[in-house]
């Protein structure tokens, strides 16, 4: 369900039939969904990336690391090549060739096709002619070839989290969770209240039991998690001697 | 028409006031108006009113009786000139004062489909703390606040309302003002508060029960 609607269902536990107060409520949950670690999942994004006069788009906030850049030709779109030598005039250092997870997908075609096709021409049968780029992570700068002729490519990267917000979805177990970190951080900070520290500590304990039913719920028990959990737990027991 | 003998309005109970504080029929020559009266009326039952729901908000009571909430329609949305933000004058000036401005219950767009969401109400500058957090993106949410007698409208999604070609919202307040009772209308107040409210407009005028004198004095035996 949307976060919107967790708030919903908050205010409506409470018996608000307004909206007053509803941004309040959607700070304590989003920062009850850190607390569940629940935005530590990593993010595959599409971006649009302008390209001005200098050849240079600017990297998104969230980016990590890159998936690919393309640009589309027509109906379809097409991959540009990585070419680690092109610097950029705004680069912060000569940028080591660093992504040796994605890499070896484009070295593996490199080899393929300068094993089908001749060294002269293999740059430009990976490229499909349209260009290159280097990414420098630190200056947050993506340097096109000099040649590029584009205003606009599609950077798919890895984001280092989400943005939640009122449309983010999150599993029904975990919207109960929400309810009740809500319910106590309202207890916490809302001078109103008065709540006795007791009353307050109750409403966290009743917060963290409920991460315990949803950790518990959401986690898909099989055999071979148990086979791991006892691999994990191994340890040396002394033998006794009776 | 309702019927007057099961609820009442501000110019019947200002008959009544007037009544009492002439004692009898009023003759041409008294100083009590009905105009007068009947705005000090509305400012007693706004009074009572509003003490009433205040204190039943502080008891946790958000619900605010219908009978006290007004339905505005077709407000005209406004674009500011120098700011170039979009907003409204609010429909009445006479309206009951809650925290968290709930007294402005309720704000929603005028669509060509008919009326769209509820806007998400935020307190003045309320944005400058949650703007830059994750609870600020509010996506695809209209929202408001208010100030003074005007409610300003936020962006979704960068655009204005206007940009939007939304032109209108409808506004529920809670109110009793003029413009949304009039004198002879039925009055949509509990039967229970209008004994209240004429009471607290005769403490106004100073009229308190008068204890009458003892015409004869028989406390001292010599006294002829």
């Amino acid at each position: 369900m949307k976060l919107d609607h967790v708030v919903r269902t908050y205010k409506g536990n409470q018996g608000d039939p307004t909206m007053h107060g509803y941004i309040k409520i959607l700070h304590h949950m989003v920062q009850g969904l850190k607390s569940l670690n629940v935005n530590m999942g990593y993010d595959i994004i599409t971006e649009k990336i302008d390209i001005d006069a200098k050849k240079q788009g600017v990297l998104p906030d969230d980016y990590i690391q890159w998936s690919s850049v393309t640009v589309l030709a027509g109906d379809r779109l097409i991959k540009m090549v990585h070419d680690h030598t092109i610097i950029g005039p705004e680069f912060s250092e000569r940028q080591p060739y660093s992504n040796e997870i994605l890499e070896p997908i484009i070295d593996n075609e490199f080899d393929y096709l300068v094993s089908r096709v001749s060294p002269d021409n293999v740059i430009e049968e990976l490229g499909s002619g349209v260009g290159y780029f280097n990414i420098d992570a630190k200056a947050g700068i993506i340097q096109f070839d000099a040649r590029l002729d584009l205003d606009h490519a599609y950077l798919k990267y890895i984001s280092n989290t989400f943005r939640p917000n009122t449309e983010t979805e999150v599993h029904p177990f975990v919207a109960k969770c929400l309810v009740e970190y809500a319910k106590w951080q309202e207890k916490r900070w809302d001078k109103r209240y008065g709540d006795a520290h007791s009353e307050t500590f109750a409403s966290k304990q009743e917060y963290l039991q409920m991460v315990d039913e949803a950790v518990g719920n959401i986690m898909n028990l099989s055999t071979e998690l148990f086979v791991d959990i006892q691999n994990r737990s191994y340890s040396r027991v002394p033998i006794r001697n009776n | 028409m309702a019927d007057l003998s099961t609820t009442t309005s501000f110019s019947t109970m200002a008959e009544q006031v007037i009544y009492l504080l002439s004692k009898g029929l009023p003759n041409n020559d008294t100083p009590y108006r009905a105009p007068t009266v009947i705005r000090w009326l509305r400012q007693a039952a706004n009074k009572i009113m509003g003490g009433m729901i205040g204190q039943a908000w502080a008891n946790g009571e958000r619900v605010v009786d219908a009978k006290y909430i007004a339905t505005f329609n077709n407000v005209a949305v406004l674009v500011d000139s120098d700011t170039g933000e979009n907003y409204c004058d609010l429909p009445v000036f006479g309206y009951i004062s809650l925290p968290m401005n709930a007294e402005i219950q309720r704000v929603v767009p005028k669509l060509s489909t008919g009326y769209g969401k509820a806007m998400i109400p935020i307190n003045n500058s309320e944005m400058d703390i949650y703007g830059p957090l994750e609870a600020g993106y509010l996506e695809g949410q209209w929202f408001y606040f208010p100030e003074r007698h005007k409610i300003v409208f936020g962006k979704k999604n960068n655009k204005t309302l206007k940009e939007n070609s939304i032109n209108s919202v409808q506004v529920k307040l809670v109110t009793l003002d003029p413009a949304s009772v009039g004198d002879d209308d039925p009055l949509p107040i509990s039967s229970d508060l209008h004994d209240l409210i004429i009471k607290e407009v005769l403490a106004t005028y100073g009229a308190v029960e008068e204890i009458e004198a003892d015409q004869l004095t028989n406390a001292n035996p010599n006294k002829k």
